[in-house]
């Protein structure tokens, strides 16, 4: 039993000899029921990744040529998709995460209990809104003859066209900004329960200021969760496909959408889409690393710190 | 034997044993009825409904030979990538594609030799030499005016550059649409260009990019319904579905371009794992006989048959294609060229029209 | 902070983990209220008025210069319901939802379980894998899955099951990572201990002690992946297509017939998926005994 306390469970039990015989088993031990996790994981995605690898790099599944990657890497047409991508996910991981964790706040310190249950309602239907639906409501909503836009137009004035664009960089933002921030604020507001009551009061107890409690507890307490949903965040936004191929039929070089053309009906190289999908799993893993890397710096008030 | 009769004998046999390999590959191919009736079942890719009459010549056939129908609407590149990676249980039997991706799918191995009856009947220019791949119909790329919005109705390419159709222009895609590649080539071969030459078009539509005329929505219905696309460029067959379906909406007018009447043609290739055979290859009689050729008019689409000269249409056919097809159209003639040089539009047309 | 746990021998580990689960209640004036309160009515604008868009063209007659539609009926509704494919294509869809959702459920609360309480250095491999499905656009995953599985098990070839399989996977990282962000917040760890100190199995631990307290990450992680499965459109067309159709293939075959039958089929897709999502989120939450945490709640 007070084996069971210690960090991780080591391979082998000291036997009485002193000796530490090494289980077979022990990996798996080690796994535990995590293992039906790996194993429908490893037959789901890694198998297909692991096959996507290989089709980049075999010719005819026999000769082996790292030629598809030299050719993405040495374009600048696919350089400057992975810098379009990299951009806007970025901008809008920064944006998304900021509000999302802001509404999740709201949520939980300024909005009545009682309605709680009709706002995640609410947010549930923005998460159901997406794809070829989602860039049409914004068309109808944003386009040259959109509801906001003739609102706009008429009653105060403004005139959105020719200077804005749904089919462009910022048009994208906003529309991604769509689906992502729900997506925050609903990853997010699990992570509150992790501030405790009893710090506020006593904060306040103490004579500090809510800002101050949040300044030096709450947003570090906090910050953990902030970082991996930012890295999620971004994640998502990077592999968006369906709502921005149906907003900019393709007018925005974006790698989703440059993978997306090689399956369409003017090229035909299945395994150039692989070699640029393997890359951008390869940046998802640089964003794993990436976020490992600060949050061990940040977690100063979670039980990692023992 | 002596040794002249010896070579004769030889020869003799060889010939005939070739007839009898021949006719036998021939007797495998012929679709055999009653199997077909066993089969109960056809799948196709690429061949939706409202597309070229495709529903009602699907239900006639499959009232006749007493088999359902489904279908997947996929581009052609998925369809040759399905057709390939469920070869081991395969589902699909016939899948349409742009005639551009004859030569893939054949490259791929993807499409099985077929030709029944009515192969004759189609051009040369149409199919493939083996039968693996067939024209069935052909549509002209014509303009889709929204009327109640644009009120200087555009009648030519040159036409679309002028500066009052500034954000009004809406095309599909060539990198994602069959219909997108027609498109460009209509453009390429009214400026001067063909199907081993196609900087013309390039040069054309950058120019209307740059002149700020194209807008960057989807080309479908839901947009032209609204009023976000008052331009479309498409085929005609579509055109005059929509134009109906529109009717009392939105005014509609199919406008062909004056430089020249352009069709591109679809194509229908039967997988060459297809798990009922019999259906796919009576399936290809039907859509090349008299009647299955007729219906795709009833959809707008021209019966290759009809451009090729061995049908005509009854004077009071009605629906019938909106277009008139005369002597100097032009279409692609070499489609292996073709294929070849489109594999570049994917990254010129990012890269000359669009500036990526 | 720390020293809390120190003080658990003796506790009732369910009453414990029941005043860790209670959820700091809002305050009831002040700046922060009003900024909190302006922020969720534009939220709550923006989050709607995209489906206002849809809902008013599906009842519209004509519409596309005005900034209302010129005319309503319900003739498209009307259209929609007489069409042939749409209830069942309905029903496989909420089905093949909640399947997903129970699939994913069913993998990712033991993971993220043993990866806090007893195997941290499995949780970078975990991350890495639950993030492939964002990296990739799902045509993608759709074709290497069809590529992969027709040479190496061709007979799960366009069987919803493997559609199934298909959305558990691309499905997991909305799960993963609000439970993972959960299990945080409640300091699994040093409940797991606290049960483990008082002679509890990690499993017994789990079962009254933390899944109690799982309720937010179940539910937000629950209606993200039941709204990511009921309205995925690549995997279904390219696993199963026409031959098992779910509400997305269908409506986008509609696209090119009457575009306002297609904004119908959205308005009520999501009505459905929203009941759905909903309904199970009750139900599980009976389930776990929320009761008493939900009692806790309301101050």
């Amino acid at each position: 039993m007070p084996a069971a306390v210690n960090s991780s469970p080591t391979p082998g039990s000291v036997g009485a000899s002193g000796r530490v015989p090494w289980k077979l088993t022990a990996p798996l031990e080690h796994v535990g029921p995590a293992g039906f996790f790996f194993a429908y994981l490893a037959l789901t995605l890694v198998a297909p990744t692991l096959y996507l690898v290989w089709s980049s790099v075999t010719i005819d599944g026999a000769n082996f040529t790292l030629e598809r990657y030299q050719r993405v890497l040495t374009d600048p047409f696919y350089l400057r998709g992975f810098g379009n991508s990299i951009k806007l996910s970025v901008a809008t991981a920064l944006e998304a995460t900021l509000i999302g964790a802001l509404v999740a706040a709201a949520f939980t310190y300024a909005m009545p209990v009682r309605s709680r249950k009709a706002l995640l309602t609410l947010t549930n239907i923005a998460t159901n809104l997406g794809g070829v639906s989602l860039a049409f409501a914004f068309v109808a909503l944003l386009g040259t003859n959109g509801m906001l836009t003739i609102m706009l137009r008429s009653a105060l004035g403004i005139e959105l066209y020719p200077e804005f664009n749904l089919a462009s960089l910022m048009g994208l933002n906003l529309v991604y900004l769509y689906h992502l921030t729900p997506f925050v604020f609903l990853v997010t507001l699990p992570a509150f329960r992790g501030i405790r009551r009893q710090w506020i009061e006593a904060a306040l107890t103490l004579g500090a200021t809510r800002w101050q409690f949040w300044r030096y507890v709450g947003v570090p307490v906090l910050m953990p969760t902030i970082l991996a949903v930012f890295i999620l965040t971004f994640a998502n936004a990077f592999g968006t496909y369906s709502s921005a191929m149906a907003l900019t039929v393709g007018r925005v070089n974006l790698v989703p959408l440059q993978i997306g053309f090689l399956f369409g009906e003017a090229a035909f190289d299945k395994e150039l889409a692989d070699a640029l999908s393997v890359l951008m799993i390869l940046m998802t893993t640089a964003c794993v690393i990436f976020y490992r890397i600060a949050s061990r710096r940040t977690a100063r008030w979670t039980e990692r710190t023992r | 034997m002596e040794k002249s009769k010896r070579g004769i004998a030889a020869m003799v046999f060889v010939g005939v044993a070739t007839m009898f390999a021949m006719s036998s590959i021939a007797a495998a191919q012929q679709p055999d009825a009653a199997k077909a009736r066993e089969e109960k079942k056809i799948v196709s890719y690429g061949q939706p409904d409202d597309w070229a009459n495709w529903k009602e010549i699907w239900q006639v056939f499959c009232a006749r030979h007493g088999c359902t129908h489904e279908d997947t609407d996929m581009s052609s590149a998925e369809e040759i990538a399905k057709f390939k990676a469920e070869r081991n249980n395969p589902v699909g039997d016939t899948a349409e594609i742009g005639m551009i991706w004859g030569p893939v799918a054949v490259r791929e191995g993807v499409a099985a030799p077929y030709k029944g009856a009515g192969w004759d009947k189609v051009p040369d220019w149409a199919k493939d030499p083996d039968g693996r791949w067939v024209g069935l119909y052909v549509g002209v790329l014509t303009f889709a005016v929204n009327t109640a919005i644009v009120k200087n109705v555009p009648r030519s390419w040159a036409d679309l550059l002028k500066p009052e159709y500034k954000n009004s222009i809406v095309i599909s895609d060539p990198r994602t649409s069959g219909t997108g590649v027609a498109t460009f080539l209509s453009a390429t071969f009214a400026m001067g260009g063909d199907e081993k030459n196609l900087d013309p078009g390039f040069k054309y539509f950058a120019q209307l990019y740059k002149a700020g005329n194209m807008k960057a929505v989807g080309r479908n219905l839901a947009n032209v319904q609204k009023g976000e696309a008052p331009i479309t460029i498409g085929y005609d067959l579509q055109a005059a579905v929509w134009r109906d379906r529109l009717k009392g909406q939105v005014p509609l007018e199919v406008v062909v371009p004056s430089e020249g009447v352009f069709f591109m043609p679809g194509a229908l290739m039967i997988n060459q794992w297809a798990p009922h055979p019999n259906l796919a290859r009576l399936f290809t009689d039907f859509v090349l006989s008299d009647e299955g050729q007729r219906l795709f008019a009833k959809g707008y689409a021209h019966p290759i048959r009809v451009v090729a000269g061995n049908l005509t249409l009854a004077a009071d056919q009605n629906p019938r294609p909106i277009t008139q097809l005369g002597s100097n159209t032009k279409y692609v003639r070499d489609w292996t060229a073709a294929s070849v040089l489109l594999r570049d539009v994917a990254q010129r047309w990012a890269q000359e029209v669009l500036g990526q | 902070m720390k020293g809390e746990s120190g003080q658990t021998v003796g506790w009732d580990v369910a009453a414990e983990s029941s005043a860790v689960a209670a959820a700091p209640g809002p305050a009831h004036s002040g700046l922060g209220v009003s900024l909190g309160r302006a922020l969720w009515i534009v939220f709550v604008a923006y989050s709607v008025l995209p489906l206002i868009a849809t809902a008013l063209f599906s009842f519209s007659t004509r519409w596309m210069t005005t900034v209302l539609p010129e005319g309503l009926s319900l003739d498209s509704y009307a259209a929609m319901v007489a069409e042939g494919p749409f209830l069942p294509s309905l029903l496989r869809s909420t089905v093949l939802a909640s399947g997903t959702l129970a699939v994913v459920t069913l993998l990712c609360v033991p993971l993220v379980t043993w990866i806090h309480i007893r195997a941290p250095r499995l949780g970078p491999p975990a991350e890495v894998i639950s993030l492939i499905p964002f990296a990739l656009p799902w045509v993608v995953v759709a074709l290497a899955l069809v590529r992969f599985y027709g040479d190496v098990y061709p007979r799960i070839l366009n069987t919803p099951f493997l559609l199934l399989l298909a959305h558990g996977a691309v499905s997991i990282p909305y799960m993963y990572w609000a439970l993972d962000n959960n299990m945080r917040a409640i300091n699994a760890r040093s409940l797991y201990e606290a049960g483990a100190t008082l002679g509890a199995r990690w499993d017994q631990t789990l079962r009254h002690a933390i899944l109690p307290n799982l309720g937010p990450g179940l539910t937000t992680g629950g209606m993200l992946v039941f709204a990511g499965s009921f309205g995925e459109f690549a995997l279904s067309r390219l696993l199963v297509g026409a031959g098992w159709q779910t509400l997305p293939v269908w409506q986008a075959s509609l696209i090119n017939r009457d575009a306002r039958v297609t904004s119908a089929v959205t308005v009520v897709g999501i009505a459905v998926a929203v009941s759905a999502s909903v309904a199970i989120t009750v139900w599980a939450s009976r389930l776990r005994g929320e009761a008493a945490a939900d009692a806790n709640e309301g101050r």
